[in-house]
């Protein structure tokens, strides 16, 4: 265990300024062994780095360095698996740029299974120069996906707000970065709180809440051409929107009543139907993986507690879901469908945690003091989210394995981070 | 996908070694004998608190049941047997099958339990999993105790559970005790074993 | 039969044994793939500056903050004393019309928060109706935890945070 960690120690991005920071493996690591790639040392050094980072942040890999090794192979033939299998190494990689252009770049990689010595995957990526790191994370994903079978999320994006003060100045940013937080883009800039950004079960647009009107208004914002529009223009306040996995519908809370409730609205036909209709706080919602219900955060036992509405059985009531603690909110289904991921406060700390349908527990998943605003990814297996530490937002990440990694330190406040669907 | 004429070749090769030694595990050279069912016992790996392994007997059902106090000396076993109310012949065979199933099974029981210890403490239970997840795998063992293959039969619909359980099995590689075993036993039992990872 | 069985159990299992070498012989996975990366485009957000700011409004409503309990939108004692005086000016002076903006500690979720922002300001709006004042002078809106007047962790800066502006 202690070799593992001070492995982890050891992994630092080269070309990236930031460094990530990895503060806990997982308990029952594949031991990989990572070749450096053959081709020109510039851009193999940045790809090798960023597969070794992709890889260690699922906290499922213990991996070997070339300099850690009894023997280094030059080609396929030259691979001694005697002196892998004496370092307990289950799986070795190695790749090669096969092909660089000034339009093009693509590389080979190679998956062997020491025990059984062989080659168990020969993959090829192509891709364009500007695009290098998007072309590392296919890596990953494929050698991650070759050794655990399951899909990876390396080149997926995540979607978060920051805040920055500039000359007594506060700048509100809407961010799309690379599942390792670099690569920064900006979808939009405000002097105003941006707030609740979700993705589009497409991953082509995004929905946010943005106060730039003066007051919390929703907007869907297609990512590639900038173009936005707002969403029910002549309603007053409306916030907390969340796609259905059609892409069909947009829930949404509205305070019309003075009071905050859900309704669903078609965003073919602006028509809106009613959810909720109850005195106390609805709001929050979010839709079942196969659409058929949604959860929502609700005030109606006296404080914050899930709940969940079956679309199928619609005059029904809602059904009460979490019972332990008094603070149960911003609740999200699990891509399986099995249990629900949110935030649970527990002895004056807000933590995010898990709970299986079929358990009557809540597992908790973090254990700092002010988490909030949990995001799946779409492989189910990783949360990210938001963790407060002296008095600074930033975005963490912790798997199901119990693996935990922080996104590099920035100026400024990161938060409310949403995960994109595959994009693989 | 590109097929290359390397790789055909190379399947074919495969194919014919593939083909002999499978068709050798599944005895087929041995024309005489009865087709055997493939399937042998399960041993139930229950994780943590419990070893239940319930061997399938073979024996013939018996109608008297010989109470074994000890095994120590052949003439003992003898000695307990119950009254003989007549010399059939029959009967006295059973008996014997009675006794040399019993310290077959005391014997199966010891092996199997040797090896789920093996894999229990290779097993480590991935976190945050659900309660109640099973899954099933087969290995096939060579007579040095070398799992020479596993598969996963039954899932239990989280992948890193399935994962977790190929990984023990993997890391336990061989069976060195498996040298003790007499080679009649090894083939009925211990060539093709099916294991239940179902922790408690 | 015995023997039949066999004949028939050899041709299947021939078979059989064919298929999964057919199948899984060099079970090695090849795969190509080209990356994709779509292009993002930048929007700035224009924000309306408030033109319409009523400095009648503001000299007399100085001050005009009311505050709550945590997770709480019911007036306290104090709170009805400080919207007493409100009540009064706005009934002196029949042209004044406000905005009630609610607001919360930094504690829970943002969207919740934004709806408890909300469910203060429409108490104090119901203070302001039930006492006379025309609900069309009043407008109200929340910003939930988005405009905290003081940033630490301790009660006494929470407190703070849990109010309802008058403008």
């Amino acid at each position: 265990m202690k070799i593992f960690l001070s492995l982890l120690f050891f992994s630092q991005l080269i070309f990236s300024e930031l460094v990530l920071e990895i503060t806990k493996g997982s308990e029952d690591p594949y031991s990989i062994a990572l070749i450096e790639f053959s081709g020109s040392k510039k851009i193999t050094n940045e790809i090798n780095s960023i597969i070794n980072a992709d890889l260690m942040r699922t906290g499922e890999f213990k991996i070997f360095r070339e300099s850690q090794l009894l023997s280094t192979p030059t080609n396929e033939e030259d691979i001694k698996f005697e002196d892998f299998k004496l370092l307990g190494i289950d799986f070795i990689i190695t790749g090669s740029l096969i092909n660089e252009d000034k339009f093009n770049v693509s590389a080979s990689y190679q998956v062997f299974n020491v025990q059984k010595e062989t080659k168990i995957r020969t993959s090829k990526v192509f891709g364009i120069p500007n695009k290098l790191r998007q072309l590392a994370h296919y890596i990953s994903d494929g050698i991650y996906e070759e050794i655990t079978g399951l899909k990876g999320v390396a080149s997926t994006k995540l979607l978060y707000v920051t805040e920055n003060i500039n000359d007594d100045k506060t700048i509100f940013k809407l961010v799309v970065a690379d599942s390792d937080g670099s690569n920064e883009q900006i979808l939009l800039k405000s002097s105003e709180p941006i707030i609740s950004p979700s993705w589009s079960p497409d991953s082509k647009q995004v929905a946010y809440v943005s106060f730039e009107t003066g007051m919390a208004k929703v907007f869907i914002q297609t990512i590639a051409t900038g173009k936005r529009e707002m969403v029910l223009e002549n309603s007053s306040q409306i916030s907390s929107p969340s796609w259905s996995p059609n892409g069909k519908f947009l829930s949404i809370t509205l305070y019309q009543d003075g009071n905050a409730e859900i309704y669903i609205l078609n965003l073919k036909n602006q028509n809106l139907t009613r959810l909720t209709n109850h005195y106390a706080i609805d709001t929050e919602s979010s839709w079942s993986p196969n659409g058929s219900k949604i959860m929502f955060t609700s005030g109606r036992s006296g404080s914050p507690q899930l709940y969940e509405i079956n679309l199928r059985k619609f005059s029904s009531k809602p059904k009460r879901i979490t019972f332990e603690g008094n603070y149960n909110a911003k609740g999200s289904y699990l891509s399986s469908g099995e249990g629900i991921v949110f935030v649970h406060r527990a002895k004056n700390n807000f933590q995010i945690a898990l709970k299986y349908t079929n358990e009557s527990f809540i597992r908790p998943l973090t254990n700092s003091k002010l988490d909030e605003s949990p995001s799946i990814s779409p492989n189910g297996n990783v949360i990210i989210y938001a963790m407060t530490e002296n008095n600074m937002s930033m975005l963490a990440g912790v798997t199901l394995s119990g693996a935990k990694f922080r996104l590099p330190a920035r100026t400024g406040e990161v938060r409310e981070p949403s995960w994109s669907g595959f994009l693989r | 996908m590109q097929i290359k004429s390397d790789y055909l070749i190379a399947s074919f090769i495969s194919f014919l070694l593939h083909a002999l030694i499978i068709l050798y595990l599944m005895d087929f050279f041995y024309s005489e004998k009865q087709v055997r069912p493939i399937l042998s016992k399960a041993i139930n790996v229950n994780l943590l608190y419990k070893q239940d392994i319930k061997p399938i007997s073979k024996t013939e059902t018996i109608e008297e049941k010989a109470t074994i106090n000890s095994i120590n000396t052949v003439e003992n076993i003898i000695s307990f047997s119950p009254k003989i109310e007549s010399t059939s012949i029959r009967k006295l065979i059973r008996e014997d099958q009675l006794i040399i199933s019993n310290s077959e099974e005391d014997q199966v029981n010891q092996f199997s339990n040797m090896m789920v210890q093996l894999i229990q403490s290779a097993w480590i239970k991935p976190q945050n999993i659900q309660d109640g997840l099973v899954c099933n795998l087969r290995m096939l063992i060579n007579k040095n105790g070398r799992i020479v293959k596993v598969d996963l039969i039954k899932s239990s619909g989280n992948i890193r559970f399935d994962n977790s359980a190929i990984k023990a099995i993997s890391r336990v590689e061989t069976f060195s005790f498996f040298d003790e075993i007499p080679f009649n036993l090894y083939q009925k039992n211990f060539k093709n074993i099916v294991i239940t990872f179902n922790p408690l | 039969m015995i023997n039949l069985k066999n004949i028939l159990n050899k041709n299947f299992l021939s078979f059989f044994v064919f298929l999964i070498l057919l199948s899984s012989c060099s079970s090695m996975n090849i795969t190509e793939e080209s990356v994709y990366d779509g292009g993002i485009q930048t929007v700035e957000a224009s924000v309306k500056e408030d033109t319409s700011v009523n400095y009648e409004t503001k000299a007399i409503l100085a001050n005009a903050t009311v505050y709550f309990e945590f997770d709480s939108f019911k007036l306290s004692s104090k709170s009805i004393q400080t919207l007493r005086s409100a009540v009064t000016a706005m009934k002196e002076n029949s042209s004044i019309k406000i905005i009630i903006s609610g607001h919360a500690d930094e504690r829970g979720t943002r969207e919740y928060n934004l709806a408890l922002g909300q469910r203060r300001a429409e108490s104090v709006k119901d203070y302001f109706v039930l006492n006379g004042i025309n609900a069309s002078r009043i407008s109200v809106k929340s910003f939930g935890e988005e405009k905290l007047l003081s940033d630490g962790i301790d009660e006494a800066s929470h407190s703070k945070n849990r109010r309802a502006e008058i403008n």
